[in-house]
Protein backbone atom coordinates (compact mmCIF):
# COMPACT_ATOMS: atom_id res chain seq x y z
CA UNK A 1 0.00 0.00 0.00
CA UNK A 2 2.79 2.56 0.37
CA UNK A 3 4.23 2.15 -3.22
CA UNK A 4 2.54 5.48 -3.92
CA UNK A 5 4.48 7.15 -0.78
CA UNK A 6 8.57 8.07 -1.94
CA UNK A 7 10.46 6.01 -0.12
CA UNK A 8 11.56 7.58 2.62
CA UNK A 9 7.72 8.89 3.31
CA UNK A 10 7.09 5.31 3.17
CA UNK A 11 9.74 4.30 5.45
CA UNK A 12 8.49 7.08 7.78
CA UNK A 13 4.98 5.88 8.23
CA UNK A 14 6.03 2.49 8.71
CA UNK A 15 8.10 3.37 11.85
CA UNK A 16 5.64 5.89 13.10
CA UNK A 17 3.00 2.83 12.95
CA UNK A 18 4.92 0.68 15.39
CA UNK A 19 3.97 3.32 17.76
CA UNK A 20 0.94 2.78 20.33
CA UNK A 21 -2.63 3.54 18.97
CA UNK A 22 -1.99 4.76 15.43
CA UNK A 23 -2.58 3.01 12.19
CA UNK A 24 -2.49 3.63 8.89
CA UNK A 25 -4.62 6.57 8.42
CA UNK A 26 -2.69 8.54 11.59
CA UNK A 27 0.26 7.56 10.51
CA UNK A 28 0.05 8.79 7.35
CA UNK A 29 -1.82 12.05 8.51
CA UNK A 30 1.58 12.49 11.07
CA UNK A 31 4.04 11.43 8.34
CA UNK A 32 2.51 14.46 6.32
CA UNK A 33 2.43 16.70 9.21
CA UNK A 34 5.97 16.89 9.90
CA UNK A 35 7.11 17.06 6.36
CA UNK A 36 5.09 20.22 6.50
CA UNK A 37 6.13 21.34 9.64
CA UNK A 38 9.28 24.17 9.62
CA UNK A 39 12.86 22.15 9.01
CA UNK A 40 13.37 22.71 13.19
CA UNK A 41 10.41 21.22 14.49
CA UNK A 42 10.97 17.85 12.86
CA UNK A 43 14.45 17.69 13.31
CA UNK A 44 13.75 18.65 17.09
CA UNK A 45 11.63 16.09 17.43
CA UNK A 46 14.07 13.77 15.86
CA UNK A 47 16.84 14.96 18.19
CA UNK A 48 14.42 14.72 21.63
CA UNK A 49 13.45 11.42 20.65
CA UNK A 50 17.36 10.22 20.76
CA UNK A 51 18.19 12.26 23.24
CA UNK A 52 15.60 10.70 25.51
CA UNK A 53 16.41 7.55 24.50
CA UNK A 54 20.30 8.11 25.10
CA UNK A 55 19.95 9.52 28.19
CA UNK A 56 16.94 7.75 30.37
CA UNK A 57 18.05 4.40 31.50
CA UNK A 58 16.32 2.18 34.10
CA UNK A 59 16.77 2.79 37.59
CA UNK A 60 19.65 -0.28 39.03
CA UNK A 61 17.41 0.22 42.42
CA UNK A 62 13.70 0.28 41.43
CA UNK A 63 14.23 0.01 37.90
CA UNK A 64 11.74 3.00 36.97
CA UNK A 65 12.99 5.07 34.37
CA UNK A 66 15.72 7.70 35.06
CA UNK A 67 18.29 10.13 33.73
CA UNK A 68 20.56 9.49 36.82
CA UNK A 69 20.98 5.97 38.66
CA UNK A 70 20.18 5.91 41.27
CA UNK A 71 17.09 7.63 40.53
CA UNK A 72 15.88 10.40 42.33
CA UNK A 73 12.89 8.59 44.06
CA UNK A 74 15.68 6.04 45.87
CA UNK A 75 18.01 8.97 46.65
CA UNK A 76 15.75 10.84 48.65
CA UNK A 77 16.02 10.40 51.94
CA UNK A 78 13.25 12.15 53.19
CA UNK A 79 10.71 9.35 51.83
CA UNK A 80 10.33 6.25 54.49
CA UNK A 81 12.13 2.87 53.13
CA UNK A 82 10.03 0.89 55.31
CA UNK A 83 7.52 0.68 52.87
CA UNK A 84 7.82 -0.19 49.63
CA UNK A 85 4.84 0.19 46.12
CA UNK A 86 5.38 -2.01 43.60
CA UNK A 87 3.47 -1.08 40.32
CA UNK A 88 3.24 -3.00 36.78
CA UNK A 89 4.97 0.66 34.72
CA UNK A 90 6.82 3.23 34.99
CA UNK A 91 3.29 5.62 34.54
CA UNK A 92 2.07 4.09 37.16
CA UNK A 93 4.72 5.73 39.66
CA UNK A 94 3.78 8.93 38.39
CA UNK A 95 -0.32 8.36 39.14
CA UNK A 96 0.98 7.53 42.79
CA UNK A 97 2.84 10.70 43.53
CA UNK A 98 0.29 12.89 42.13
CA UNK A 99 -1.90 11.39 44.99
CA UNK A 100 0.79 12.65 47.08
CA UNK A 101 -0.29 10.35 50.06
CA UNK A 102 2.25 7.67 49.25
CA UNK A 103 5.50 8.91 50.77
CA UNK A 104 7.57 5.51 50.33
CA UNK A 105 9.71 4.05 47.78
CA UNK A 106 8.76 2.32 44.43
CA UNK A 107 9.45 -0.66 42.54
CA UNK A 108 8.66 -1.11 38.90
CA UNK A 109 8.36 -4.67 37.61
CA UNK A 110 7.98 -3.29 33.72
CA UNK A 111 4.99 -5.53 32.94
CA UNK A 112 2.88 -8.16 34.57
CA UNK A 113 2.85 -12.16 34.61
CA UNK A 114 1.30 -13.57 31.47
CA UNK A 115 2.08 -17.12 30.26
CA UNK A 116 0.52 -16.38 26.74
CA UNK A 117 2.88 -13.58 26.28
CA UNK A 118 5.83 -15.44 27.58
CA UNK A 119 6.18 -13.08 30.49
CA UNK A 120 7.11 -14.79 33.94
CA UNK A 121 8.65 -13.50 36.49
CA UNK A 122 12.41 -13.73 34.80
CA UNK A 123 10.99 -11.42 32.58
CA UNK A 124 9.78 -8.63 35.05
CA UNK A 125 12.51 -7.17 38.07
CA UNK A 126 11.78 -9.40 40.56
CA UNK A 127 15.27 -10.36 40.82
CA UNK A 128 16.17 -6.87 40.84
CA UNK A 129 12.74 -6.93 43.89
CA UNK A 130 14.70 -9.74 46.09
CA UNK A 131 18.18 -8.34 45.53
CA UNK A 132 17.00 -5.18 46.68
CA UNK A 133 15.15 -6.55 49.91
CA UNK A 134 17.86 -8.42 51.37
CA UNK A 135 19.43 -6.52 53.82
CA UNK A 136 16.75 -3.32 53.79
CA UNK A 137 14.46 -2.09 56.57
CA UNK A 138 11.41 -2.67 54.53
CA UNK A 139 8.95 -4.17 56.41
CA UNK A 140 5.73 -3.48 54.10
CA UNK A 141 5.49 -4.33 50.39
CA UNK A 142 2.18 -2.69 48.57
CA UNK A 143 1.19 -4.46 45.76
CA UNK A 144 -0.45 -1.95 43.35
CA UNK A 145 -0.40 -3.59 39.96
CA UNK A 146 -3.53 -3.39 37.82
CA UNK A 147 -6.79 -4.84 38.57
CA UNK A 148 -7.22 -7.51 36.30
CA UNK A 149 -6.10 -11.00 35.51
CA UNK A 150 -2.67 -10.75 35.34
CA UNK A 151 -1.93 -8.48 37.58
CA UNK A 152 -4.38 -10.30 39.79
CA UNK A 153 -1.64 -13.37 39.60
CA UNK A 154 1.23 -10.48 39.63
CA UNK A 155 0.02 -9.92 43.43
CA UNK A 156 -0.55 -13.39 44.27
CA UNK A 157 2.82 -14.53 43.24
CA UNK A 158 4.53 -11.84 44.76
CA UNK A 159 2.82 -12.54 47.34
CA UNK A 160 4.33 -15.59 48.07
CA UNK A 161 7.63 -15.02 47.55
CA UNK A 162 7.89 -12.10 49.78
CA UNK A 163 5.49 -13.06 52.49
CA UNK A 164 7.55 -16.42 53.76
CA UNK A 165 10.66 -13.02 54.13
CA UNK A 166 9.22 -11.79 56.75
CA UNK A 167 7.53 -8.91 54.97
CA UNK A 168 4.55 -8.05 54.89
CA UNK A 169 2.80 -8.13 51.40
CA UNK A 170 -0.60 -6.11 50.75
CA UNK A 171 -2.78 -5.26 47.85
CA UNK A 172 -4.35 -1.90 46.98
CA UNK A 173 -8.17 -2.06 47.42
CA UNK A 174 -10.24 -1.79 44.35
CA UNK A 175 -13.96 -1.16 44.10
CA UNK A 176 -16.12 2.39 44.35
CA UNK A 177 -14.52 5.61 42.36
CA UNK A 178 -14.50 8.24 44.90
CA UNK A 179 -17.07 10.88 44.54
CA UNK A 180 -19.39 8.75 42.46
CA UNK A 181 -23.16 7.79 42.93
CA UNK A 182 -23.41 4.51 43.48
CA UNK A 183 -25.89 4.37 41.14
CA UNK A 184 -23.65 4.81 38.33
CA UNK A 185 -20.88 2.14 39.07
CA UNK A 186 -21.10 -0.89 36.70
CA UNK A 187 -21.86 -4.22 38.62
CA UNK A 188 -18.53 -5.46 38.39
CA UNK A 189 -16.95 -2.58 40.14
CA UNK A 190 -19.80 -2.72 42.74
CA UNK A 191 -19.92 -6.37 43.45
CA UNK A 192 -15.56 -6.24 43.99
CA UNK A 193 -16.50 -2.97 46.62
CA UNK A 194 -18.86 -4.95 48.34
CA UNK A 195 -16.58 -8.17 48.46
CA UNK A 196 -13.81 -5.34 50.44
CA UNK A 197 -16.34 -3.80 52.62
CA UNK A 198 -14.84 -3.25 55.98
CA UNK A 199 -16.06 -2.38 59.52
CA UNK A 200 -16.70 1.14 60.50
CA UNK B 1 -40.99 -5.87 25.31
CA UNK B 2 -41.30 -5.28 22.00
CA UNK B 3 -39.87 -3.74 19.12
CA UNK B 4 -41.99 -1.18 17.28
CA UNK B 5 -39.36 -0.64 14.25
CA UNK B 6 -36.01 -1.02 12.99
CA UNK B 7 -33.48 0.86 10.55
CA UNK B 8 -31.11 -0.85 9.74
CA UNK B 9 -27.83 0.64 6.98
CA UNK B 10 -25.47 -1.21 5.38
CA UNK B 11 -25.85 -4.63 7.47
CA UNK B 12 -25.44 -7.97 5.47
CA UNK B 13 -27.54 -7.50 2.09
CA UNK B 14 -29.50 -4.11 3.57
CA UNK B 15 -28.60 -1.06 2.07
CA UNK B 16 -31.08 0.83 4.24
CA UNK B 17 -34.60 -0.41 5.14
CA UNK B 18 -36.77 0.94 7.79
CA UNK B 19 -39.57 -1.08 9.36
CA UNK B 20 -42.58 -0.72 11.41
CA UNK B 21 -43.56 -3.83 13.20
CA UNK B 22 -46.75 -5.68 14.03
CA UNK B 23 -46.96 -5.73 18.55
CA UNK B 24 -47.88 -9.56 18.42
CA UNK B 25 -46.32 -11.61 14.90
CA UNK B 26 -44.78 -10.95 12.16
CA UNK B 27 -44.10 -13.50 9.91
CA UNK B 28 -41.12 -12.60 7.63
CA UNK B 29 -42.08 -14.68 4.29
CA UNK B 30 -39.53 -14.68 1.04
CA UNK B 31 -37.36 -17.27 -0.95
CA UNK B 32 -34.02 -18.52 0.02
CA UNK B 33 -30.82 -16.18 -0.02
CA UNK B 34 -33.08 -13.10 0.60
CA UNK B 35 -32.34 -12.20 3.73
CA UNK B 36 -34.97 -12.99 6.40
CA UNK B 37 -32.51 -14.67 8.94
CA UNK B 38 -30.76 -11.22 8.72
CA UNK B 39 -33.49 -9.42 9.58
CA UNK B 40 -33.73 -11.24 12.71
CA UNK B 41 -29.81 -10.94 13.22
CA UNK B 42 -30.29 -7.24 13.16
CA UNK B 43 -33.08 -7.39 15.90
CA UNK B 44 -30.76 -9.82 17.89
CA UNK B 45 -27.91 -7.90 17.87
CA UNK B 46 -29.48 -4.90 19.86
CA UNK B 47 -29.78 -7.40 22.27
CA UNK B 48 -26.11 -9.02 22.79
CA UNK B 49 -24.21 -7.07 20.27
CA UNK B 50 -22.66 -9.65 18.61
CA UNK B 51 -24.71 -12.58 15.66
CA UNK B 52 -26.28 -15.17 16.77
CA UNK B 53 -24.40 -16.80 14.06
CA UNK B 54 -20.95 -16.32 15.58
CA UNK B 55 -20.54 -14.16 12.47
CA UNK B 56 -17.23 -11.53 13.41
CA UNK B 57 -18.75 -7.97 12.98
CA UNK B 58 -16.77 -6.94 10.11
CA UNK B 59 -18.44 -9.72 8.04
CA UNK B 60 -21.75 -8.30 8.59
CA UNK B 61 -20.67 -5.07 7.03
CA UNK B 62 -22.53 -4.48 3.85
CA UNK B 63 -19.90 -5.73 0.75
CA UNK B 64 -18.02 -2.84 -0.21
CA UNK B 65 -18.89 -0.65 2.83
CA UNK B 66 -17.29 0.21 5.89
CA UNK B 67 -19.80 -0.08 8.42
CA UNK B 68 -23.12 -0.56 9.54
CA UNK B 69 -25.87 1.34 11.52
CA UNK B 70 -28.62 -0.40 13.70
CA UNK B 71 -31.26 1.29 15.36
CA UNK B 72 -34.84 -0.20 17.11
CA UNK B 73 -37.38 1.39 18.32
CA UNK B 74 -38.06 -0.58 21.93
CA UNK B 75 -41.22 -0.62 24.03
CA UNK B 76 -41.43 -1.90 27.41
CA UNK B 77 -43.87 -1.46 30.26
CA UNK B 78 -41.78 1.51 31.89
CA UNK B 79 -42.04 3.34 28.52
CA UNK B 80 -40.17 3.60 24.87
CA UNK B 81 -36.41 3.39 24.35
CA UNK B 82 -34.20 4.25 21.19
CA UNK B 83 -31.62 1.75 20.81
CA UNK B 84 -28.61 2.40 18.34
CA UNK B 85 -25.30 0.78 16.94
CA UNK B 86 -22.83 1.85 14.82
CA UNK B 87 -19.98 -0.01 13.89
CA UNK B 88 -16.99 1.11 11.55
CA UNK B 89 -14.21 -1.09 10.51
CA UNK B 90 -11.80 1.38 11.49
CA UNK B 91 -13.08 2.20 15.47
CA UNK B 92 -15.01 0.91 17.30
CA UNK B 93 -18.52 0.10 18.25
CA UNK B 94 -20.61 3.22 19.05
CA UNK B 95 -23.43 2.23 21.36
CA UNK B 96 -26.86 4.55 22.10
CA UNK B 97 -29.20 4.84 24.31
CA UNK B 98 -32.12 7.25 23.71
CA UNK B 99 -29.01 9.25 21.58
CA UNK B 100 -26.89 9.27 24.77
CA UNK B 101 -23.73 7.33 24.19
CA UNK B 102 -22.94 4.48 26.64
CA UNK B 103 -19.29 3.01 26.78
CA UNK B 104 -19.57 -0.38 27.54
CA UNK B 105 -21.41 -3.11 25.86
CA UNK B 106 -22.68 -4.21 29.38
CA UNK B 107 -24.10 -1.25 30.10
CA UNK B 108 -26.79 -2.01 27.47
CA UNK B 109 -27.12 -6.13 27.75
CA UNK B 110 -30.49 -6.50 29.07
CA UNK B 111 -31.84 -3.40 27.90
CA UNK B 112 -33.93 -5.26 25.02
CA UNK B 113 -33.90 -9.14 25.72
CA UNK B 114 -34.94 -11.15 22.97
CA UNK B 115 -34.62 -14.92 22.10
CA UNK B 116 -33.78 -16.37 18.84
CA UNK B 117 -34.86 -19.98 18.26
CA UNK B 118 -33.39 -22.06 15.21
CA UNK B 119 -32.89 -25.27 13.99
CA UNK B 120 -29.47 -25.66 15.77
CA UNK B 121 -31.74 -25.51 18.80
CA UNK B 122 -33.30 -28.21 18.13
CA UNK B 123 -30.30 -30.16 18.52
CA UNK B 124 -29.10 -29.01 21.74
CA UNK B 125 -30.28 -32.09 23.45
CA UNK B 126 -27.78 -34.22 21.34
CA UNK B 127 -25.02 -32.25 20.50
CA UNK B 128 -22.23 -31.72 22.71
CA UNK B 129 -22.08 -30.42 26.24
CA UNK B 130 -20.88 -27.02 24.41
CA UNK B 131 -24.46 -26.48 22.93
CA UNK B 132 -25.78 -26.80 26.41
CA UNK B 133 -23.68 -24.38 28.39
CA UNK B 134 -23.88 -21.82 25.68
CA UNK B 135 -27.47 -22.43 26.22
CA UNK B 136 -27.35 -21.07 29.81
CA UNK B 137 -25.17 -18.94 29.44
CA UNK B 138 -26.41 -17.10 26.68
CA UNK B 139 -29.57 -16.85 28.51
CA UNK B 140 -28.10 -15.41 32.19
CA UNK B 141 -25.55 -12.93 30.44
CA UNK B 142 -29.00 -11.22 29.49
CA UNK B 143 -30.27 -11.07 32.72
CA UNK B 144 -27.27 -10.55 34.87
CA UNK B 145 -24.88 -8.32 33.04
CA UNK B 146 -21.86 -8.84 35.69
CA UNK B 147 -22.33 -12.62 35.03
CA UNK B 148 -21.01 -11.71 31.39
CA UNK B 149 -17.81 -9.94 32.82
CA UNK B 150 -17.03 -13.07 35.32
CA UNK B 151 -17.23 -15.15 32.01
CA UNK B 152 -14.55 -13.01 30.30
CA UNK B 153 -12.32 -12.75 32.84
CA UNK B 154 -12.82 -16.99 33.72
CA UNK B 155 -11.59 -17.28 29.91
CA UNK B 156 -9.02 -15.10 29.79
CA UNK B 157 -7.40 -16.83 33.87
CA UNK B 158 -8.13 -20.39 31.66
CA UNK B 159 -6.15 -19.27 28.18
CA UNK B 160 -3.53 -18.07 30.41
CA UNK B 161 -3.52 -20.82 33.17
CA UNK B 162 -3.66 -23.84 29.70
CA UNK B 163 -0.68 -21.74 28.08
CA UNK B 164 1.20 -22.59 31.52
CA UNK B 165 0.56 -26.17 32.08
CA UNK B 166 1.83 -26.51 28.54
CA UNK B 167 4.82 -24.89 29.50
CA UNK B 168 5.01 -27.23 32.54
CA UNK B 169 4.56 -30.23 30.58
CA UNK B 170 7.53 -29.11 28.59
CA UNK B 171 9.51 -28.07 31.21
CA UNK B 172 9.43 -24.64 30.43
CA UNK B 173 8.15 -23.39 33.62
CA UNK B 174 7.44 -24.09 36.99
CA UNK B 175 4.89 -26.07 38.68
CA UNK B 176 4.60 -23.52 41.50
CA UNK B 177 3.49 -20.93 39.15
CA UNK B 178 0.00 -22.77 38.45
CA UNK B 179 -0.89 -21.52 42.15
CA UNK B 180 -0.89 -17.77 41.33
CA UNK B 181 -3.74 -19.13 38.46
CA UNK B 182 -5.18 -21.46 40.42
CA UNK B 183 -6.79 -19.15 43.40
CA UNK B 184 -8.55 -16.99 40.83
CA UNK B 185 -9.72 -20.20 38.71
CA UNK B 186 -11.44 -21.14 41.76
CA UNK B 187 -13.01 -17.89 42.60
CA UNK B 188 -14.42 -16.70 39.42
CA UNK B 189 -15.26 -20.50 38.30
CA UNK B 190 -16.69 -21.06 41.68
CA UNK B 191 -18.93 -18.10 41.28
CA UNK B 192 -19.82 -19.46 37.83
CA UNK B 193 -21.03 -22.17 39.01
CA UNK B 194 -22.71 -20.82 41.99
CA UNK B 195 -24.84 -18.65 39.07
CA UNK B 196 -25.72 -21.55 36.98
CA UNK B 197 -27.00 -23.68 39.94
CA UNK B 198 -29.11 -20.81 40.82
CA UNK B 199 -30.59 -20.23 37.76
CA UNK B 200 -30.92 -23.80 36.83
CA UNK B 201 -33.43 -23.56 40.13
CA UNK B 202 -35.35 -21.36 38.44
CA UNK B 203 -35.47 -22.84 34.74
CA UNK B 204 -35.89 -26.54 35.75
CA UNK B 205 -39.82 -26.58 36.87
CA UNK B 206 -40.15 -24.05 34.27
CA UNK B 207 -39.35 -26.52 31.38
CA UNK B 208 -40.54 -29.31 33.60
CA UNK B 209 -43.99 -27.55 33.14
CA UNK B 210 -43.76 -27.12 30.08
CA UNK B 211 -42.72 -30.40 28.61
CA UNK B 212 -45.83 -32.05 30.59
CA UNK B 213 -48.07 -29.68 28.71
CA UNK B 214 -46.53 -30.59 25.63
CA UNK B 215 -46.61 -34.31 26.23
CA UNK B 216 -49.93 -34.25 28.06
CA UNK B 217 -48.44 -35.16 31.21
CA UNK B 218 -46.46 -38.14 30.12
CA UNK B 219 -43.46 -37.09 30.46
CA UNK B 220 -41.36 -35.57 33.73
CA UNK B 221 -38.38 -33.40 32.22
CA UNK B 222 -35.56 -33.73 35.08
CA UNK B 223 -32.98 -31.05 34.51
CA UNK B 224 -29.47 -31.21 36.47
CA UNK B 225 -25.91 -29.68 36.58
CA UNK B 226 -23.27 -31.88 35.71
CA UNK B 227 -20.09 -30.87 37.45
CA UNK B 228 -16.79 -32.02 36.68
CA UNK B 229 -15.56 -29.52 39.54
CA UNK B 230 -18.28 -30.84 42.03
CA UNK B 231 -17.96 -34.42 40.87
CA UNK B 232 -18.86 -35.74 44.33
CA UNK B 233 -21.22 -33.54 45.83
CA UNK B 234 -24.54 -34.95 45.09
CA UNK B 235 -26.33 -32.47 47.35
CA UNK B 236 -25.73 -29.39 44.36
CA UNK B 237 -28.53 -27.23 45.46
CA UNK B 238 -27.40 -26.29 49.48
CA UNK B 239 -23.99 -25.66 47.95
CA UNK B 240 -22.20 -22.43 49.34
CA UNK B 241 -20.05 -20.40 47.24
CA UNK B 242 -17.04 -21.41 49.52
CA UNK B 243 -18.94 -25.13 49.58
CA UNK B 244 -18.09 -24.87 45.67
CA UNK B 245 -14.82 -23.26 45.98
CA UNK B 246 -13.86 -25.66 49.05
CA UNK B 247 -14.64 -28.90 46.74
CA UNK B 248 -13.50 -26.97 43.18
CA UNK B 249 -10.33 -27.02 44.91
CA UNK B 250 -9.57 -30.48 46.33
CA UNK B 251 -10.92 -31.40 42.76
CA UNK B 252 -8.05 -29.27 40.94
CA UNK B 253 -5.70 -31.05 43.12
CA UNK B 254 -6.72 -34.18 42.40
CA UNK B 255 -6.59 -33.34 38.94
CA UNK B 256 -2.94 -31.81 39.24
CA UNK B 257 -1.06 -34.45 37.33
CA UNK B 258 -3.31 -35.06 34.15
CA UNK B 259 -3.37 -31.72 33.84
CA UNK B 260 -0.21 -30.88 33.51
CA UNK B 261 0.06 -34.63 31.33
CA UNK B 262 -2.86 -33.23 28.52
CA UNK B 263 -1.71 -29.35 28.91
CA UNK B 264 -5.10 -27.95 29.40
CA UNK B 265 -7.46 -27.38 32.44
CA UNK B 266 -9.57 -30.57 33.02
CA UNK B 267 -11.57 -28.83 36.09
CA UNK B 268 -14.29 -25.95 35.52
CA UNK B 269 -17.29 -25.18 34.46
CA UNK B 270 -15.76 -24.49 30.88
CA UNK B 271 -16.28 -28.40 31.22
CA UNK B 272 -19.50 -28.64 32.81
CA UNK B 273 -22.57 -29.80 31.19
CA UNK B 274 -26.56 -29.96 32.08
CA UNK B 275 -28.41 -33.58 32.80
CA UNK B 276 -31.25 -33.94 31.01
CA UNK B 277 -33.40 -36.48 31.56
CA UNK B 278 -37.00 -37.99 30.77
CA UNK B 279 -38.95 -39.86 33.42
CA UNK B 280 -35.43 -40.99 34.47
CA UNK B 281 -34.27 -41.42 31.74
CA UNK B 282 -31.07 -39.78 29.99
CA UNK B 283 -32.49 -38.16 26.94
CA UNK B 284 -29.24 -36.87 25.64
CA UNK B 285 -27.93 -40.48 24.50
CA UNK B 286 -31.42 -42.29 24.79
CA UNK B 287 -34.10 -40.26 24.26
CA UNK B 288 -35.83 -40.06 20.82
CA UNK B 289 -35.54 -37.64 17.97
CA UNK B 290 -38.93 -36.48 18.93
CA UNK B 291 -38.02 -36.72 22.48
CA UNK B 292 -35.10 -34.76 22.06
CA UNK B 293 -36.98 -32.22 20.15
CA UNK B 294 -39.49 -31.64 22.84
CA UNK B 295 -36.82 -31.20 25.15
CA UNK B 296 -35.17 -28.70 23.03
CA UNK B 297 -38.88 -26.65 22.83
CA UNK B 298 -39.40 -26.88 26.59
CA UNK B 299 -36.09 -25.51 27.39
CA UNK B 300 -36.53 -22.79 25.09
CA UNK B 301 -40.07 -21.62 26.21
CA UNK B 302 -38.40 -22.00 30.12
CA UNK B 303 -35.95 -19.68 28.74
CA UNK B 304 -38.84 -17.21 27.82
CA UNK B 305 -40.78 -17.94 30.83
CA UNK B 306 -37.26 -17.48 32.91
CA UNK B 307 -37.15 -14.06 31.46
CA UNK B 308 -40.27 -13.05 32.28
CA UNK B 309 -40.09 -13.98 36.15
CA UNK B 310 -36.96 -11.87 36.34
CA UNK B 311 -37.45 -8.80 34.59
CA UNK B 312 -41.62 -9.01 34.40
CA UNK B 313 -41.56 -8.49 30.57
CA UNK B 314 -41.47 -11.52 28.19
CA UNK B 315 -38.36 -11.10 25.57
CA UNK B 316 -39.40 -10.58 21.93
CA UNK B 317 -39.12 -14.31 20.26
CA UNK B 318 -37.15 -14.67 16.86
CA UNK B 319 -38.36 -18.04 15.14
CA UNK B 320 -35.43 -18.79 12.59
CA UNK B 321 -36.70 -21.42 10.51
CA UNK B 322 -37.60 -23.49 13.28
CA UNK B 323 -41.48 -24.06 12.18
CA UNK B 324 -40.48 -26.40 9.08
CA UNK B 325 -38.85 -27.96 11.83
CA UNK B 326 -41.31 -28.46 14.10
CA UNK B 327 -44.38 -31.26 13.83
CA UNK B 328 -47.87 -29.75 13.78
CA UNK B 329 -48.59 -30.60 17.02
CA UNK B 330 -45.15 -29.47 18.60
CA UNK B 331 -45.96 -25.91 15.81
CA UNK B 332 -49.50 -26.00 17.41
CA UNK B 333 -48.83 -25.67 21.07
CA UNK B 334 -45.50 -23.06 20.08
CA UNK B 335 -48.22 -20.90 18.72
CA UNK B 336 -50.49 -21.49 21.97
CA UNK B 337 -47.80 -20.69 23.99
CA UNK B 338 -46.65 -17.30 22.18
CA UNK B 339 -50.44 -16.17 22.08
CA UNK B 340 -50.69 -12.27 22.12
CA UNK B 341 -48.10 -12.03 24.40
CA UNK B 342 -45.19 -12.28 23.62
CA UNK B 343 -43.98 -10.47 20.47
CA UNK B 344 -42.74 -13.03 17.74
CA UNK B 345 -40.73 -13.04 14.07
CA UNK B 346 -41.59 -15.98 12.32
CA UNK B 347 -38.73 -16.05 9.31
CA UNK B 348 -40.66 -19.02 6.48
CA UNK B 349 -40.07 -19.33 2.81
CA UNK B 350 -43.94 -20.56 2.67
CA UNK B 351 -47.12 -19.19 4.33
CA UNK B 352 -48.51 -22.10 5.51
CA UNK B 353 -49.69 -22.06 9.50
CA UNK B 354 -52.63 -18.68 9.46
CA UNK B 355 -51.55 -16.16 11.68
CA UNK B 356 -52.54 -12.42 12.44
CA UNK B 357 -50.48 -9.62 12.34
CA UNK B 358 -47.90 -8.55 9.88
CA UNK B 359 -46.62 -10.02 6.89
CA UNK B 360 -42.95 -8.81 5.54
CA UNK B 361 -42.08 -10.35 2.11
CA UNK B 362 -38.37 -9.69 1.87
CA UNK B 363 -36.77 -9.72 -1.60
CA UNK B 364 -32.67 -9.03 -2.29
CA UNK B 365 -32.65 -6.88 0.80
CA UNK B 366 -36.10 -5.30 0.31
CA UNK B 367 -38.45 -5.38 3.51
CA UNK B 368 -41.98 -4.63 1.88
CA UNK B 369 -45.29 -5.36 4.08
CA UNK B 370 -47.77 -7.31 2.36
CA UNK B 371 -50.96 -9.06 2.43
CA UNK B 372 -49.89 -12.21 0.74
CA UNK B 373 -46.62 -13.96 -0.08
CA UNK B 374 -46.97 -12.20 -4.10
CA UNK B 375 -46.04 -14.53 -6.55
Amino acid sequence: MFNYYPAPVARLIDELMKLPGVGPKSAQRLAFHLLNAPEKDAVGLAQSIVNARQKIKQCSVCANLTEQDPCSFCQDITRDDRILCIVEQPRDVIAMEKTREFKGKYHVLHGAISPIDGIGPEQLTVAQLLSRLQGSRVDEVVVATNPNVEGEATALYLARLLKPLGIKVTRIAHGLPVGGDLEYADEVTLAKAFEGRKEI
Amino acid sequence: MKILSLSIKNFRNYKQQKADFHPEVNVIVGYNAQGKSNLLEAINYLSFFSSFRNARDMDMVRWGQSYFFIEGLIKKTVGEYHLSLGYNVDNKKVLKINGNQQKKVSDLLGVFNSVVFSPEDLNIVKTGPAARRKYLDKEMIQLFPSYYYTLLEYQKILTQRNNLLKEIRENKNKKEMLEIWNRQLINKGSRIIKKRLDVLQKLAPLARLSHRKITNGEEDLDINYESLALNQEKNLKNCSLEDIEAIFSLQLEKHFQMEIYRGITLIGPHRDDLKLAINGVDVRKYGSQGQQRTTALSLKIAELELVKSETGEYPVLLLDDVMSELDESRRNHLLLFIGNKVQTFITTTDLTFKQKGKIFFISQGEIKETESFPK
